[in-house]
């Protein structure tokens, strides 16, 4: 059975963050980081779309929010760059060279940098976690 | 019965099948209107049907993996165009009509939007099968 678009993307996105050596290691998850993993991390989470209806065929248009949490300021920003050499323009159709694999079922055409994802968020008692990356916009054709 | 909001459309141009590169569509029948007012003390303006006419706004998408294969048909020239707004299914409504594609642009942007080419046709005939008279598929 054929996976779905938003499967293929989250697991694309998985592949790009860990495929070579990064400030968060292996620590890249969909949606939330597992309790007590160690900083920094990233994480990828669906923020807006679904079926593109672009054409009569299927089709997806998606928004991801993809963002390095970390105790430094500084370790954020640099992940969020380092996101940004890793996702901007890397779909089949894009300009980059480094492109994401949609898997056997699913090309992802293009990949597009939007808006800022900034927070810091205050832990009670803790030094505070700072949440650096972007949107991006991501569509999807069948293979 | 049901008010229409499907897209299975059919369309071909010069025999070749754009259907699945198809977007939007607008089909227009018009009629041209010829002033016969005429008579003494006449106090209203009288208007006959002049020459029909048909144009036809299409937008099909652009396939980077299958363009070649009617691209050539998104050139300025005439064609004959079919266009089933239901499909080429037995009793649907049924449209055949040579027709001149006057333009065809296409756009890219830095954005990235969905890349579509805008064809413009207008009749260079008399429809061979006008679903305005009722045509439907065999």
């Amino acid at each position: 059975m054929a996976d779905s678009a938003f499967q293929a993307l989250m697991r694309a996105i998985r592949q790009q963050a860990v495929e070579t050596s990064e400030l968060w290691g292996q620590n890249a998850f969909p949606d939330f980081a597992p309790s007590g993993i160690a900083l920094p991390y990233l994480i990828a989470f669906w923020m807006a779309g679904g079926e593109a209806n672009w054409r009569v065929t299927q089709d997806a248009d998606f928004v991801i929010g993809i963002k390095v949490v970390s105790k430094s300021q500084a370790e954020a920003f640099i992940g969020a760059q380092r996101i940004s050499e890793l996702f901007n323009d890397q779909g089949t159709q894009d300009r980059g060279t480094n492109t994401l694999s949609g898997g056997a079922n699913w090309k992802i055409t293009t990949a597009t940098q939007g808006q800022v994802i900034h927070l810091v968020e205050q832990v009670s008692g803790a030094t505070p976690l700072y949440h650096e990356g972007h949107r991006f916009a991501f569509h999807l054709e069948p293979l | 019965m049901a008010a229409r909001s499907g897209n299975t459309i059919y369309v071909t141009i010069g025999g070749t099948n754009v259907s699945a590169y198809w977007t939007t569509s607008n089909l227009e029948r018009t009629g041209e209107e010829q002033d016969i007012t005429r008579g003494s003390g006449t106090t209203d303006r009288q208007r006959a049907l002049g020459l029909k006419d048909t144009t036809l706004s299409l937008t099909l998408s652009y396939d980077d993996s299958t363009l070649a294969t009617y691209v050539q048909k998104l050139a300025p020239g005439i064609y004959e165009v079919e266009y089933g707004p239901e499909g080429n299914v037995s009793g649907k409504p049924r449209h055949v009509q040579s027709m001149l594609l006057t333009t065809a642009p296409f756009e890219v942007a830095v954005e990235k939007p969905h890349s579509t080419f805008q064809l413009e046709f207008v009749g260079a005939d008399v429809p061979s099968v006008d679903m305005y008279a009722g045509a439907v598929y065999s």
